[in-house]
């Protein structure tokens, strides 16, 4: 399903990131947490894109560069790593901030960033914004990635 | 869930295992009978109570369409268990049948768990079953209502219903006759399905036992139980009747047990279906469904969700893990004899636990075997061909999570030994060959590894079509005649390889194959084929017995953390010490041991540079063949819980890097748990290549 279909359908929020002087979205739906970028372990001869594997709560997970995704090189400032869901995997996203929070209608949410602890993911008032965003598909970028 | 009540959704994961399982235990039976063109007594009491069982947990669920045409089959097998002589001559028509029954509720109890779900209609089973009750019809039907809710008359003191008693043990002492009101405890919900369990655990118990309201099929069985409470009248001798008030009382969703007398008119007789159920009590074995959660309160055995156990294994993997770092702390801050006892007493427990969750999740083969049964017997039907199936090695135990892997493979496995290997009868005869074909499934287990064996006695592979396929393809690394026959047969494990011109729903797209691979390189196993033409093929899946945790030598590559499983390391030596061994031919480095050993560098493999002052040999040993890899430091010993790589990191790239898996050591870093057979493949397939560059150069 198309991610912009899926957002649509859920009405759900959009989560931006700032990725040097752009912004794209990803389905907020899918995101699990966003935590500072934790000590990853590079993988013998893995792709530009990736930056190695996490253990997240007992599990193993790929952990990949936004930036580099973007077409960027990889940059030490991604300091920020979003977890997502995607069908059943689960992964990383380094990135350099978090911004924004959105409904698909154009409503802007901004969360409260003294009450995060380990996360950052709180949603405390709405207000209104019409800012141009870049929705990525991130399952079908993940899909085109997957070794064979 | 849009099918199922609010009420039902918690006992949908329970209805569907055990109407699997009811279903798998008629497909035995009814595999059995075909064969032998002939239902036992014993096969047809079963059947008959298998029916019986599902026609009323559907109803329960309120599955109405598939408790009904049950109904109508449990009739038919009434009339069986009456006489079974009706059968005679008439056995192929119920065969097909029951398995067109059983197909059925294969598909409804897959799909009950779709969002969607809604029953499939019934119309053409129901035509079938009313025409086999059809040449039956002369016969007298079996008296009114197996069922409480055929009784739509007011309960009445008296009934025209014969009075039946149930048979139990023989009573022994005074024989007492109780009234009691169960009130079950406000907000319990599913009222009517906890009072037909309390029936089903008590009626085994009881000389006679009636209970209002009768038919707790119905919907408004609910409210009456909620307003008046669950009557019951029971007759029993003293001593049983202590233990089924204490049963009664020790109910989690009883909250009271009133003694008393009917206000109510409530019949003290006892309809067929508690009759029917009380013989199938004694009948059966198995242990009555219960209440949730679904452990037994009596009895040895208790069923257990398998997310469960999946569960358990996980959180075992984990503390070993943490075991695992404790020891590696506990090193660093020198001589403290206290925490090594704790660690000795913390590694004892963990064993202990760890093999206690083995054997929880252990279960043999034959679990497996009558879907395999069924495959062998559909296609045969289909393609009008006869097979002798027969399974060796069913008792031994594995794994449930391997063995549900290797269904598939086994399954297509089996499916090309029958099309395309086995002849039909004719051509068999022809050949000189019994008219018969032999398939054979042989399981063993040894070394920690499970042995998968289908052998058929058909025409065997073409080996001249397969080489001709594989040049066509570009697959040749040397001459055609340069090739063995063992290793030409093995051209059809590569990805898409099939060289039947008749493709049909069973196989011939060689799907298949990539299928039996895949899942053999998932578990890190090999395959192999062997096959002569006219003569028939076997075909060998030999893979390692997962357990929890791996004991495993630490080394390293460059900066990379790795592990080995200790089974599958020969010996470790020095590379200084064994200079003069190695050898270079073609620009292959070979070791000189006792065999001529070939060696791969982890760096290389790795793709990482430089080279470490200190290196050290590990002679691998895998199921066939061996090899030497050169790593830079050997850390030690240590136990490891291997974890499942991310899906992003695929088959190829584990066969290009030999790793199988990740685990966490000591400081809590992440290791590369490598695999000694993917190593083994990896310098193969570099040999293969470099053959195919050279002989591509030549030509």
């Amino acid at each position: 399903m198309q991610e912009q279909n899926l957002t649509n359908k859920l009405k759900t929020i959009v989560m931006v990131i700032r990725q040097g002087e752009i912004l794209y979205g990803i389905n907020g739906a899918r995101v699990l947490e966003i935590i500072p970028t934790p000590q990853i372990t590079p993988m013998p001869r893995q792709e530009a894109y990736l930056r190695g594997v996490y253990n997240y709560k007992g599990s193993i997970i790929p952990v990949l560069s936004f930036g580099v995704l973007c077409g960027e090189e990889q940059k030490s400032q991604e300091s920020v790593c979003v977890i997502l869901t995607i069908e059943n995997e689960v992964l990383a996203l380094t990135v350099e901030a978090v911004t924004k929070l959105f409904y698909d209608n154009g409503i802007l949410v901004e969360w409260d960033r003294e009450s995060r602890g380990s996360s950052y993911l709180r949603i405390i008032k709405v207000i209104k914004d019409k800012s141009p965003i870049f929705v990525l598909d991130i399952p079908a970028i993940v899909k085109m990635l997957s070794y064979k | 869930m849009g099918f199922f009540s609010p009420d039902m959704e918690p006992l949908i994961d329970i209805y569907q295992s055990e109407t699997t399982e009811l279903i798998g235990e008629m497909d035995g039976y009814l595999i059995r009978a075909e064969r032998e063109h002939h239902l036992t007594e014993e096969a047809i009491n079963s059947i008959f109570r298998v029916v019986h069982s599902i026609k009323s947990s559907s109803a329960m669920m309120g599955m109405e369409d598939m408790s009904t045409c049950t109904h109508h089959l449990e009739d038919l097998f009434y009339l069986f268990r009456e006489d079974p002589s009706l059968m005679q001559g008439k056995e192929e028509g119920i065969f097909s049948l029951l398995y067109t029954y059983s197909d059925y509720v294969k598909d409804e109890i897959e799909r009950i768990t779709d969002q969607d779900f809604q029953p499939s209609q019934i119309t053409e089973l129901m035509a079938q079953i009313t025409k086999e009750l059809e040449l039956y019809k002369n016969i007298p039907a079996k008296e009114d209502s197996s069922e409480a809710q055929e009784n739509q008359e007011n309960i009445q003191k008296t009934s025209t219903k014969k009075e039946e008693k149930s048979k139990t043990d023989t009573p022994t002492g005074e024989i007492l006759e109780k009234n009691l009101r169960v009130i079950l405890k406000e907000n319990c919900q599913m009222e009517s399905v906890r009072a037909f369990l309390l029936v089903n655990q008590i009626k085994g118990m009881c000389e006679q036992i009636a209970y209002q309201p009768e038919n707790l099929e119905v919907p408004e069985a609910i409210d009456e139980i909620r307003e008046n409470g669950f009557l019951l009248y029971l007759r029993s001798d003293k001593a049983r009747m202590g233990k089924i008030i204490t049963k009664l009382d020790s109910s989690p969703y009883v909250e009271n047990v009133e003694d008393m007398s009917f206000d109510e008119s409530v019949s003290k007789e006892v309809g067929t279906q508690a009759k029917d159920e009380s013989e199938d009590v004694h009948a059966d074995k198995k242990e009555e469904p219960t209440e949730q959660p679904v452990v037994s309160r009596s009895g040895k055995f208790s069923s257990v969700p398998w997310e469960k156990i999946v569960k358990l294994q996980e959180v075992t993997g984990e503390l070993i893990t943490s075991h695992t770092i404790i020891n590696h702390q506990m090193e660093k801050l020198g001589d403290h004899r206290v925490l090594e006892n704790f660690s000795l007493t913390f590694h004892k427990l963990l064993s202990d636990l760890e093999e206690l969750v083995n054997s929880a999740s252990l279960m043999p083969v034959s679990g497996i075997v009558p879907q395999l049964y069924r495959i062998v017997r559909d296609i045969c039907k289909k393609e009008k061909k006869e097979v002798n199936f027969v399974v060796e090695g069913q008792e031994i135990e594995a794994d449930k999570n391997l063995i549900d892997t290797m269904v598939n493979p086994l399954i297509h496995l089996i499916r090309n030994s029958i099309d395309h290997g086995i002849e039909a009868p004719d051509e068999r005869i022809r050949q000189g060959k019994n008219p018969t074909g032999e398939v054979s499934l042989q399981v063993s287990s040894a070394d920690g590894r499970l042995r998968f064996c289908i052998k058929d006695d058909g025409i065997g592979l073409n080996a001249k079509e397969i080489l001709e396929q594989a040049k066509s393809r570009g697959l040749l690394v040397k001459a055609p005649e340069a090739y063995t026959q063992d290793e030409i047969v093995n051209f059809i494990l590569m990805p898409g390889f099939s060289t039947t011109v008749k493709v049909n729903e069973y196989s011939g797209r060689g799907v298949g194959m990539d299928v039996v691979r895949n899942a053999v390189d998932v578990l890190g196993g090999i395959l192999e084929v062997h096959s002569d033409k006219g003569q028939g093929t076997e075909i060998i899946m030999e893979v390692p017995v997962s357990m929890t945790s791996v004991e495993s030598i630490h080394f390293m590559v460059g900066n990379v953390n790795c592990l080995l499983p200790i089974r599958s390391i020969d010996r470790i030596h020095s590379m200084d010490e064994i200079k003069a061994q190695i050898s270079t031919v073609d620009g292959r480095e070979l070791y000189q041991g006792s065999n001529m050993l070939p060696i791969l560098r982890m760096r290389e493999v790795f793709d990482l540079p430089g080279k470490s002052d200190q290196e050290y040999m590990l002679i691998l040993q895998g199921i066939r063949s061996a090899v030497c890899i050169i790593v830079d430091e050997v850390m030690g010993q240590l136990t490891a819980v291997e974890k499942k790589l991310p899906e992003l990191f695929g088959s190829e790239y584990r066969a290009s890097t030999g790793i199988s898996g990740c685990a966490i050591i000591g400081d809590g870093d992440m290791a590369m748990m490598l695999n000694a057979e993917k190593l083994i493949r990896l310098y193969q397939k570099g040999l293969e290549d470099d053959a195919r560059a050279k002989l591509n150069e030549q030509t």
